[in-house]
């Protein structure tokens, strides 16, 4: 299979990217930027997701209601968060939708009022996920994994880091850290992709402005022997959250990787091993699953196994990961196994493709990666050349069954 | 077997082939050859709904053990034979029907055929795998509690329908499916599983012509059921207000308001799609504007139609922020309720909502599987079938804000209306 993917770059940085589809009379066009915590002052947290949030509230030319009415107006459908802002309008839109990104992404005023409600409703919000028990564990895992890692901080930064946000100081940043030489912009859709190019450099080129390098977070350290925390919470059952510091999207072992996260707590259905012995075996749980792949970045990521389980359950859980981790660390994988493996990595990555905003994603995760436009043609060779002995090496490698961080959240003392 | 039929659907959908084979099967057929793909969808029209006292969630059980193996397909089979294709594969049960869908590449698709035949007819419903997936089904079910407002919307749904089955959950009551009985399921299985209680949808790179043969194939031979879908008990009017507390260990208020309404594909069924986008279809919808915007009284705020194969509901849900007091709340969303019924919307904001709905067509022509539940939808839940749906687009624009208001008095008034609320239980998630 193959992706034809166009690409510009601009005198300012800016990367324009597009591809054209059929399916749909429709388009993606997003602007996005890398920017999260490491672009945060601690004392700021929060900032980066409270800038995102509130690009559609006010721009240089439309008030928020404006924005929304002309949005809305079209169908379409806009959203915007850290990472900037993307539209999905019908693709006769084309014009007016890149208009509005570069106006959310670029010129947006942060209005008292607006900034004041939308830090509110983060307040709220911040309220809201702890009545969910896995958003609690989830977190408290993520925290102990990252340790002094900027990413050890909640994203939405805390009561305290909002209340001394000012809207000055989300101009300040959206200044800093929105620049085209930070940013991709990407047009998926049913136009020409050379006129959506020329649509996004006509509208994009004025844009001026340098990045600041990011400040180098410290390396993950993983802990010596097991460190556990039991969150007491009245619920129906345990969340479990197992795991520690994985690797980058980088990692020379990514792809091997990825084949074992597939063997071991990935796979679709009840293939992989954990999700066959925990819950289609032993009917510990209706969700569980388990991976080091998925959370790859430009930072490390983290291995992580999860499950909710009913309370008395959770030993049983715990002992089923460790086992399962043991195993893949000692021996190798079967053939058979691999090649089903092999088979659904390199027979599924079509499904990427399928929905604009999708591919448009994906677009962008391959140019911050640098995957290279053969991206698509060469993946199959990625996967095909694993081997059950990599699979094993790796394994033991990048898991540790000894030295892990374990979060259980639930209703008595483990 | 009937003539082919080929209708145009106007551009927001594609061309659907339709056949309906002797033993009752009902084919969908659509081409949409952009991508090497298929989605392949069968829906049973059984579910919750069917089901009877003391068999509560038998539906939502059935359609795990779906997965647990077959005559043809041992346990484990079907999710590995999926992956080594490339694809994927699950299913979902709601209260009028349960479905099961294969996403392959379109030179395998014909897999999924002879799996869902074999299903059909040949689910083994092994005791020892009842028995453990029964522990499975309980621990979705006590995720379900744990999760904030699937407690307040099951509340609420028990307390608005008295009578007919949409009282109970779809995963069922817990005790009820503790005590189920593995020949309780083999005859619900053997009652329900037929072929002319099935609507069998492919969209994708396929020719249809020859999808159909192969479908007659596979799936022609099985035998029609002895019996049609049961009647159930209608849901007498509601003649008052209904109002039901839930508590939660949490910290939040969360409130679900909901009124009876109609069947998918009556007049008013579109009517009220347009009112739910009216009222929350985006940060320019009423709802979020006077009540996240003006007010800044809630932290959420949805209203969605949801028309069933019987009578079901309209909904509008919102999350109070930190500080905000229930009754402030709940005064704050009737008082927009109120006034739309009174007003309508202007002819701008019907515009708008509108072309909402119709661009989501054809948002749903970018991948397969979108477009073939929309239609399988729509035939396994509604009484004049699918037809419903090619005349959605054209029948959007003969409503009127008179309409609309009028829709509105007629179904969200008080005596209709059924009022949940989730409070915390004692303040703290401890």
């Amino acid at each position: 299979m193959k992706l034809h993917v166009r690409r510009r770059r601009l005198r300012s940085g800016l990367t324009l990217l597009a591809a054209q589809t059929r399916a749909a009379p429709t388009l993606a066009v997003a602007c996005s930027f890398e920017i999260n915590q490491l672009n945060e002052r601690p004392q700021d947290a929060g900032i980066a997701n409270l800038v995102g949030d509130t690009l559609d509230e006010g721009t240089e030319r439309w008030s928020g209601d404006e924005l929304a009415e002309l949005v809305e107006g079209l169908g379409g459908y806009l959203r915007v968060g850290a990472n900037g802002a993307a539209l999905q309008v019908a693709a006769h839109d084309a014009k007016q939708a890149v208009a509005i990104l570069k106006e959310v992404a670029l010129r947006p005023k942060f209005p008292a009022k607006a900034f004041r409600r939308a830090r509110a409703l983060t307040i709220s919000d911040l309220e809201s996920e702890l009545d969910d028990p896995r958003a609690v564990a989830g977190k408290r895992f993520r925290a102990l994994v990252y340790g002094d890692h900027p990413y050890a901080r909640e994203p939405k930064g805390s009561i305290e880091t909002l209340d001394s946000l000012t809207p000055a100081k989300l101009k300040r940043f959206h200044e800093k850290w929105y620049t085209p030489d930070n940013a991709l912009c990407v047009a998926v859709g049913a136009e020409d992709p050379e006129a959506l190019l020329d649509l996004l450099e006509k509208t994009f080129k004025s844009w001026k402005g340098e990045v600041a390098p990011v400040s180098e977070a410290p390396e993950l350290l993983r802990p010596n022997g097991v460190v556990a925390e039991h969150i007491v919470y009245d619920r129906a059952q345990v969340q479990v959250f197992l795991g520690h510091a994985g690797i980058r999207r980088s990692h020379p072992d990514y792809y091997r990787l990825m084949v074992m996260d597939h063997v071991l707590g990935t796979g679709p259905g009840f293939t992989s091993r954990i999700a066959r012995s925990l819950r289609d075996e032993q009917g510990l749980c209706y969700a569980v699953g388990a991976g080091i792949t998925g959370s790859a970045g430009r930072e490390p990521g983290m291995f992580q196994a999860y499950i909710g389980t009913s309370p008395g359950q959770e030993e049983t859980a715990i002992d089923g990961f460790l086992t399962e981790m043991r195993r893949i660390r000692m021996e190798s994988p079967t053939e058979p196994e691999l090649a089903d493996v092999k088979a659904y990595l390199t027979g599924s990555y079509v499904w990427a493709m399928e929905r604009n905003a999708n591919l448009a994603n994906f677009l962008v995760r391959a140019e911050r990666f640098d995957l290279g436009d053969d991206f698509v043609e060469r993946f199959p060779d990625f996967v095909n050349s694993v081997t059950v002995d990599e699979v094993r090496a790796v394994a033991e490698e990048h898991l540790d069954p000894d030295n892990y961080y374990l979060v259980t959240l639930g209703p008595k003392a483990a | 077997m009937t003539a082919t039929d080929t209708l145009p659907v106007r551009g927001l959908m594609r061309d659907v082939t339709h056949e309906v084979l002797d033993n009752g099967l009902r084919v969908f057929l659509v081409e949409s050859r952009e991508l090497p793909v298929v989605s392949h969808m069968i829906w049973y029209t059984v579910g919750a709904r069917d089901e009877r006292t003391g068999e509560t969630g038998l539906s939502h059980f059935l359609e795990h053990m779906m997965f647990k193996g077959t005559a043809d397909y041992p346990k484990g089979t079907i999710d590995a034979i999926t992956a080594r294709l490339g694809g994927h594969n699950n299913a979902f049960t709601d209260s009028d029907c349960t479905a099961y869908y294969f996403n392959l590449k379109s030179d395998r698709w014909t897999e999924a055929l002879a799996i869902e035949a074999s299903r059909m007819q040949g689910c083994l419903l092994d005791q020892v795998e009842f028995e453990s997936e029964k522990k499975v089904v309980i621990e979705e079910l006590q995720m379900g509690e744990d999760e904030p407002w699937r407690p307040l919307w099951q509340g609420v749904e028990s307390m608005a329908f008295r009578v007919h089955p949409y009282r109970h959950p779809i995963i069922g009551w817990r005790e009820e499916l503790e005590r189920l009985q593995r020949d309780t399921m083999e005859g619900y299985y053997r009652r329900h599983y037929t072929p002319d209680r099935a609507v069998l949808v492919v969209v994708g790179d396929i020719d249809a012509s020859e999808g159909m043969a192969r479908i007659q194939e596979q799936l022609g031979g099985i035998p029609r059921a002895p019996a049609p879908r049961a009647d159930v008990l209608q849901e007498p009017p509601q003649t008052g207000e209904r109002r039901i507390t839930v508590r939660f260990n949490g910290n939040m208020v969360r409130c679900a308001i909901a009124w009876h309404t109609c069947k998918v594909g009556d007049r008013a069924d579109p009517v009220l799609d347009l009112a739910s986008q009216l009222l929350s279809g985006g940060k320019a919808a009423r709802l979020y504007r006077h009540l996240i915007q003006g007010r800044e009284i809630a932290a959420e705020v949805q209203a969605y139609n949801e028309a069933r194969l019987d009578p079901g509901l309209f909904w509008v849900i919102a999350e109070g922020k930190p500080q905000t007091k229930p009754e402030d709340l709940e005064a704050a969303i009737l008082e927009e309720i109120n006034r739309f019924a009174s007003e309508g919307p202007t002819a701008r904001e019907l515009k708008r909502a509108r072309k909402q709905i119709l661009t989501s067509f054809w948002f749903d022509l970018e991948t397969v599987q979108s477009q073939a539940m929309r239609l399988g939808r729509y035939e396994a839940t509604c009484e004049d079938g699918w037809k419903v749906l090619q005349d959605y687009p054209a029948q959007l624009e003969t409503i009127t804000a008179k309409e609309i208001r009028d829709t509105v008095k007629r179904f969200l008034h008080d005596d209709n209306k059924t009022t949940g609320w989730s409070l915390p239980r004692n303040g703290s998630n401890s």
